[in-house]
């Protein structure tokens, strides 16, 4: 069949109302699932998987396409409006997300994920179609050492996201990477620091850690500060409506998060947390409001979410180019694929080239449906952040502990959760940064691993990690991305100290 | 001590750790197998650089702390005593409690009893609204996830319900 | 939001009205189904056909509960330490219940933990290296591994999983003197580790024919052997038999269902009844032969002899090559 035969094929199965009821049935089941912590978009899928196997393979592939897409944006919601990340890529949506909340802008920060989510979602898709074979080669050249050196330069992150102190925010980052080290050893499956608890051995639950260290700490120091003083609806949202201009300013930053969640989605065992991580701290290195990084910058928001989604897309990559599941989720997918007797891989685009362009529209049509099903959840959700605090933060409790418990269904993840709750606070007394903790310990075991795998491969010398060109770039970006951080970050204290010495003076 | 230098305390305590971590707690807790083919494979390896990285980012900050004593000029907390931290020693005991009942009353009982401490600790206007949520979330959530989502929720020795 | 909700509670309410009610002392609630292994894998597929099956023939549901970490034990601890009333199980798998016994030596729990009630999927190794490796029989691999060991690496899930048990017990068999020596590549996920074989960067994998079907369909993997009694169609490559090494037939991945130890006699007689029904039903063995497994019944019995067979088999080697983990 030539291309406009498979194209008028995959019209035709797609211009079905079946297809499109279960594009749209999975895209609204995703944007809820993931809206509810705990219930990450992976889990969606596993659980919309059995219902697959009745269905036409098209309708169940587009059903699941549709929960993965709409799960990863639903987990934008949670974070913005209480602080608690789904999942280790919304993470970086609270840093922005949350404060905006606060301000009352919550409708803001909501709407202007959403349309970096669909945006970077389409651009991603159009990697997808247009780029796969090139992308998919490009990605089999990412080994252990520039995995390594890729995660190195996502580190460097910690120095931007540091704050006041980079002495504070790179304490935190340790932190963060010893507390990453727990679990056994990878190479010679020894203990580390499990302190003879078998629960322990599997390392902590970084869903866990994540809500015990943003959501808890806002409920204690809620306690701390006395009388529910913002009741009367001073976080509402009101009317505040996203103006257009935002967008457009947003938009070079948007298209930049595509981007690069399409190069780094299309990497097998990625994952979209770097890149979310990446697109925010490329954001606030080139914005002109880069002071106002991590207070509560819509640009942030559009970066984070911008990185997050671009990698929905291209994930796909390694999926049709090769046959090789990319994640967890198109690990699921590969499954629907199969269990329908059909071979995920380069062979398909000859053998079922119908299906394969099938299902590049029913993705660009997951956008649009993302759209118009997103913004209806808005205005659903959105009543949480007119709730008064004494009255939803004992919910987020009770929710965290909910979703954590449900993550792994241990009970030990709860506690592990409280505890990191106290640490956060601690934290947050202390003016040591958050957010460079959860960067390193969401990064850790991928730097220590790759690291090892590179040391086995090239049995003990560090010359691997130099082995080709990918692995130069990185460390030429690392090196650069520190030299400027430092000298801004000196830059900046100096003139930090000369304002509180005004300030003092007062 | 009347105004506590932040970067001080943190910088001693950081070191203090560090020092304890190279010298008590990752020889105990990291074992290490008999032959290690290469030094940078061994599983103490990472723990031990970072053990040492934190040692020197703590002293850094001492030293900090020493010579550039500026008060941060953030706003102090209230005192030890005050009714605030009185409340967040009620959340460690709700937090606490929670954990502890979640066995034995299952996880929607023991929510709700959370839910009605915590609203009680923050001493919530809105008494009638918080009784509502605290008996129709934790219900609420617990059908959710154990009949829509297939995890089971657990139950405890007493009121199960469907 | 709603009208989604409608939906989820409408399939909700069909699949309860489709079970029949049987009035039978066990189960007496709901039935927790623990598999100790990330959603998507193997174990994960199987037990997730089982339970779509015997929701028709239970009068609760029975639910796959994932409980992920440590190489199957973080899910395994979890039942043998679990109310013994017969409502929480194990999905157990040759990783969790042969080759951790065998190596590790802290492990918190070991096979007299359990009650074994019936192994009903069984999953071969196959062995394979990359499409343009130049390696086309198991013989030129292992010459190459003579010649020279630190050349040749192989990848594995991590320690103490059959990937990396298989490759090591291929290599014995084959006489390598130090299996040690040869560069073992753990990685995190059985797709990551085929990957790495494909993309080059170690030598070969060894691991459930499932894991490796699509490479191998692909063309980006060539397979070297498989541990099956007759050769199986996906695969172009010798059995172990005909290689001259029945003995690797023991190399077998498997999933079966285990309880605590004191595991009551109505729970085990009431699964043992399920998996009969599972194993001759046409949907499920359908099912799993399309994702590369076979299907049997084994009862209890014959299980824990299978079982115990394979851990002493793996013991001995673990001893002999002084691999075991503390």
């Amino acid at each position: 069949m030539t291309m406009m035969d498979n194209a008028a094929a995959a019209l035709s199965l797609v211009a079905q109302w079946g297809s499109l009821l279960a594009l749209l049935v999975g895209v609204a089941v995703g944007v809820v699932a993931g809206a509810i912590p705990g219930m990450s978009a992976t889990m969606a899928v596993a659980l919309a998987l059995p219902f697959t196997f009745a269905l036409e393979p098209i309708y169940g592939i587009l059903l699941l396409l549709g929960v993965y897409k709409g799960g990863i944006f639903g987990g934008s919601i949670p974070a913005i409006l209480i602080k608690t990340p789904g999942t280790a890529a919304s993470s970086a949506t609270v840093l922005d997300g949350y404060p905006l909340a606060e301000q009352g802008k919550s409708g803001q920060a909501l709407q202007m994920a959403l349309y970096a989510s669909c945006i970077a979602d389409l651009i991603s898709n159009l990697a997808l179609i247009l780029f796969a074979a090139w992308l998919a080669s490009f990605a089999l050249k990412f080994g252990p050492p520039e995995f390594f050196t890729l995660i190195l330069f996502s580190l460097s992150i910690i120095a931007g996201v540091s704050g006041g102190s980079l002495v504070k925010g790179l304490i935190a980052g340790a932190f963060g990477l010893l507390l990453a080290t727990v679990g056994l050893d990878l190479v010679y499956g020894t203990d580390r620091f499990i302190f003879g608890h078998p629960d322990m051995m599997g390392g902590l639950n970084f869903i866990a850690v994540l809500i015990g260290l943003f959501a808890l700490p806002e409920i204690i120091a809620f306690a701390m500060n006395g009388k529910d003083e913002r009741e009367g609806g001073v976080r509402a949202l009101g009317d505040h409506k996203l103006p257009f201009s935002e967008v457009r300013r947003c938009m070079k930053t948007i298209i930049r998060g595509g981007v690069i969640g399409s190069v780094l989605g299309a990497i097998p065992g990625i994952g979209a947390a770097p890149s979310a991580f990446l697109s925010y701290s490329e954001a606030r290195r080139t914005s002109p409001n880069k002071e106002n990084f991590g207070k509560g910058e819509l640009e942030g928001v559009a970066a984070a979410e911008a990185g997050n989604n671009g990698v929905c897309g291209a994930t796909l990559i390694p999926l049709l180019a090769l046959g090789i599941p990319g994640d967890v989720i198109t690990a699921i997918i590969i499954g629907a694929f199969m269990v329908h007797g059909l071979q995920p891989g380069p062979m398909m685009f000859a053998t079922n080239g119908d299906m394969i362009y099938a299902l590049f529209m029913g993705l660009i049509l997951s956008s649009i449906f993302l759209f118009f099903i997103g913004g209806a959840s808005i205005r659903l959700f959105r009543f949480i952040a007119d709730i008064p605090k004494s009255v939803l933060l004992p919910g987020v409790l009770v929710l965290c502990v909910y979703g954590v418990y449900a993550v792994n269904n241990s009970v030990f993840d709860i506690l592990v959760m409280f505890a990191m709750g106290w640490v956060g606070y601690l934290m947050m007394r202390l003016h040591i940064p958050a957010a460079p903790f959860l960067i390193a310990f969401i990064l850790g075991p991928l730097l220590e691993d790759n690291f090892r795998q590179a040391m086995l491969m090239g049995q003990g010398d560090f010359a691997i990690l130099f082995r080709s060109p990918i692995t130069w770039v990185f460390w030429a970006l690392t090196v650069f991305t520190l030299t400027v951080l430092i000298r801004n970050g000196l830059r900046d204290r100096k003139a930090q100290q000369g304002r509180l010495a005004v300030a003092n003076k007062d | 001590m009347t105004r506590l230098n932040t970067d001080l305390w943190v910088g001693v305590g950081v070191s203090l750790f560090a020092v304890a971590l190279l010298v008590y707690v990752i020889p105990q807790a990291v074992v290490v197998p008999r032959s290690v083919r290469y030094i940078v494979l061994s599983p103490d390896f990472w723990p031990e650089i970072l053990a040492y990285a934190l040692l020197l980012l703590g002293v850094l900050m001492t030293l900090k702390g020493i010579f550039f004593t500026a008060p941060d000029g953030q706003a102090e907390g209230p005192s030890l005593f005050s009714a605030g931290s009185l409340r967040v020693l009620g959340i460690g005991g709700v937090f606490a409690g929670y954990y502890l009942l979640i066995p034995v009353l299952g996880m929607v009982w023991a929510s709700v009893l959370a839910y009605g401490a915590l609203a009680a600790i923050f001493r919530s206007r809105h008494r009638l609204a918080a009784l509502l949520v605290a008996i129709l979330l934790p219900l609420i959530l617990y059908a959710f996830f154990t009949h829509i989502a297939g995890v089971p929720i657990p139950q405890g020795q007493y009121v199960r319900l469907p | 939001m709603k009208s989604i909700k409608r939906i989820l509670g409408a399939s909700a309410i069909l699949a309860t009205a489709a079970m029949p009610a049987f009035a039978a002392d066990y189960p007496k609630r709901p039935v927790t189904l623990v598999v100790p292994y990330g959603t998507g894998g193997s174990t994960d597929i199987a037990s997730r056909s089982l339970t779509n099956v015997l929701g028709k023939h239970s009068s609760h549901p029975i639910m796959v509960v994932n409980r992920v970490g440590a190489a199957g034990v973080t899910g395994s601890v979890s039942v043998a330490n679990a109310r013994d009333d017969g409502h929480t199980v194990l999905a157990a798998r040759v990783g969790s219940h042969t080759i951790n016994p065998a190596m590790k030596r802290t492990l918190p729990y070991t096979l007299d933990d359990f009650r074994f009630v019936g192994v009903f999927e069984l999953n071969a190794v196959v062995c394979a290296t990359g499409a343009n490796s130049g390696i086309d029989t198991i013989e030129q691999l292992m010459d190459k591994i003579k010649a020279d060991p630190g050349s040749v690496s192989y990848v594995s899930t991590g320690v103490g999983t059959l990937l990396q048990l298989a490759s090591i017990m291929i290599m014995d068999a084959y006489g390598i003197e130090n299996p040690l020596a040869v560069t073992h590549l753990p990685m995190r996920g059985g797709g990551e580790a085929a990957t790495a074989v494909f993309a080059g960067n170690a030598t070969f994998v060894c691991t459930n024919s499932s894991d490796l079907a699509s490479f191998v369909a692909n063309k980006q993997l060539k397979p070297l052997l498989t541990t099956t009694k007759e050769r199986l169609p996906a695969f172009d490559a010798p059995t172990v038999a005909e290689l001259g090494h029945p003995e690797l037939e023991v190399l077998v991945g498997w999933t079966g269902i285990a309880g605590p130890a004191n595991l009551p006699d109505e729970a085990a007689v009431q699964w043992g009844e399920w998996l009969k029904i599972a194993t001759s039903d046409q949907g499920f063995v359908d099912h799993l032969t399309r994702m590369g497994s076979e299907v049997v019944y084994m009862d209890p019995d014959e299980s824990k002899q299978f079982i115990q067979h394979q851990y002493e088999v793996f013991k001995e080697l673990v001893t002999r090559l002084d691999l075991s983990v503390e």
